[in-house]
């Protein structure tokens, strides 16, 4: 399931206003004003003026007040980008939203940053119509792996699939008790964040249900019902047909099914890189298998053991932290051309590289140089 | 009358070069300002380099904290956003950046990118190769000791697009920077 969410689009004009952010961002934290009151060295009084504006917050202030309750700096002051579109619950446990919609809200501030200094590229790009029928979604399916130029077949690598349909996928280790998966749009520019603490399958299966949000352009509806059932049910079945088409499902279930109908279920898991139970409800839906005998094969769990006996591998995707591979490259190229600091491109990055393994730059190029000098003081 | 607002980087590397007499003389004909953080990431980097430590007792040079003016602390916000660096790093571009956005002012910043996104929103925004050429055609340098300076601050670890003083000054030259 997905829910509809609407994120903060605050821009403060006043003292007042930048202290309800930071009671915003403490009350959101689980810190007390005295806890907040200790770490910036302050009496709990003068917390508590200073969330009701009647004192003044000094940079060096604020600096300590956004990395101790976990913001960026920037969002005390100014609106972050778009609404959450959809966000995928982790049916499981119910769901916690904080941590995703956290680390949502901050790859959408960078993106939108990224693109404001021209290091990523907002293209143009056209939606299609949202699936109301199996048959729709199905169809939906197919066009999407042709536009990602993979037609047939298992998509390994689906993050740079995803990319290549313009949807920046990013994976963080959120914990068991949130959410699988997140999207916002910023610009034209889709973002998903996937939790990646839960099992890869599941991961892979949480940005393609992102995916059909993504290509069926929710954010533009006059009033979205993201959390119409309908809707989601039909996204999800857009997201297993285009893990586990069809033809190439089939082809593998008829490679094993006289051994056993399990290992041929096994197969189709491994080899299309999906949960079990994602796996054995597809061999339903595409009349392979029926109800009953999906609920035997789903009553017991794929064991690993059961994969190496196949005999093929399964490389884990979407193992955290992992960013897109062509945000990496323009990240990078940003930095070499003096666009980005040192920190700020580790930051973008995410942890995936550390300082010391990018190259260095000058301080200052000759053409910054020259047009200083221009300038006659 | 300009305001000259000081990053740490020329700071740091004219106070490890032994060469701040020289800046202050550049400078003389103005107000030097530099951010509190700036003074903060300095008095860090004591420790490892105690020529360092003379910065904070310089006279010319006044402290500042961006905290008056509601407007100085959102483009401190926007500018250290948009830097990066969490709680210790980049600070001092940030305030150098936010101050002159501000008040007016000349951003003194060696940084590549910080003096990218400074001019991009239209601040002037300068460096120490900048104050030395100053120095020179505002009379305040001698030719021999303005490359000298450079030539030390490429000592103390400044990468710098010249190789060495007499090039900055024969590429300035050539440039028609230079009388």
């Amino acid at each position: 399931m997905c829910d509809n969410h609407t994120m903060s689009q605050t821009v403060i004009r006043t003292q007042a206003d930048l202290g309800r952010r930071i009671a915003q961002a403490r009350e959101d934290s689980g810190k007390t004003q005295a806890e907040l009151a200790d770490l910036l060295g302050l009496d709990r009084t003068a917390v508590v003026r200073l969330e009701a504006g009647s004192r003044k917050v000094s940079a060096t202030e604020l600096i300590t007040i956004a990395s101790s309750l976990g913001r960026p700096i920037g969002w005390f002051v100014t609106e972050s980008p778009q609404n959450v579109i959809s966000r995928r619950q982790n049916s499981a446990q119910g769901g916690l939203s904080r941590r995703l919609d956290l680390a949502l809200e901050k790859v959408a501030r960078d993106v939108a940053f990224l693109v404001e200094q021209r290091i990523l590229v907002d293209r143009d790009r056209e939606f299609h119509t949202g699936p109301k029928t199996f048959e729709d979604a199905e169809n939906l399916a197919r066009i999407i792996r042709d536009e990602a130029g993979q037609p047939e077949g298992p998509i390994y690598d689906l993050q740079s699939a995803c990319e290549r349909l313009g949807l920046l996928a990013f994976s963080f280790s959120l914990g068991t008790d949130s959410d699988d998966a997140a999207y916002v749009e910023v610009n034209s520019i889709g973002v998903a964040v996937v939790n990646g603490t839960t099992d890869p399958g599941r991961r892979r299966f949480s940005l393609a249900h992102e995916l059909g949000h993504h290509v069926t352009g929710d954010a533009y509806e006059p009033e979205p019902k993201l959390g119409g059932s309908d809707t989601e049910r039909m996204i999800n079945v857009f997201a297993a047909h285009f893990l586990m088409p069809r033809s190439a499902v089939q082809l593998t279930w008829n490679e094993f099914k006289d051994r056993s109908a399990r290992l041929a279920a096994t197969a189709v898991a491994t080899r299309f890189r999906v949960s079990w139970t994602a796996a054995c409800n597809q061999l339903r839906d595409l009349g392979l298998i029926d109800a009953r005998e999906r609920d035997v094969l789903v009553e017991r769990e794929l064991k690993r053991g059961e994969v190496l006996e196949l005999g093929e591998r399964w490389a884990a995707e979407l193992e955290p932290p992992d960013v897109p591979p062509e945000y990496a490259r323009a990240v990078v190229t940003g930095y070499r051309a003096g666009q980005l600091t040192l920190a700020r491109t580790v930051e973008l990055l995410h942890d995936t590289i550390t300082e010391s393994e990018l190259p260095t730059v000058e301080n200052i190029t000759i053409a910054q140089l020259r047009r200083q000098l221009e300038v006659q003081l | 009358m300009n305001t000259f607002v000081f990053d740490t980087t020329a700071l740091n590397h004219f106070a490890k070069a032994g060469r701040l007499p020289e800046l202050k003389a550049i400078v003389a004909d103005g107000r030097s300002v530099a951010p509190v953080q700036v003074f903060t990431e300095l008095a860090k980097a004591v420790i490892e380099y105690p020529a360092l430590g003379v910065v904070s007792g310089q006279d010319w040079l006044e402290s500042v904290e961006l905290e008056e003016k509601l407007e100085e602390v959102i483009a401190f916000a926007e500018y250290k956003e948009d830097l990066g660096g969490g709680p210790e790093k980049n600070n001092g571009e940030a305030a150098a950046l936010a101050w002159v956005s501000v008040n007016g002012g000349i951003a003194i910043i060696d940084e590549q990118a910080a003096t990218g996104i400074g001019q991009r929103d239209g601040l002037v925004v300068c460096g120490s190769l900048w104050l030395i050429i100053r120095g020179y055609t505002n009379g305040i340098l001698d030719r021999a000791t303005a490359e000298s300076i450079v030539d030390d601050l490429i000592n103390t670890g400044m990468w710098l697009p010249v190789e060495n003083g007499a090039g900055l000054f024969a590429w300035a030259y050539e440039e028609g920077f230079l009388p």
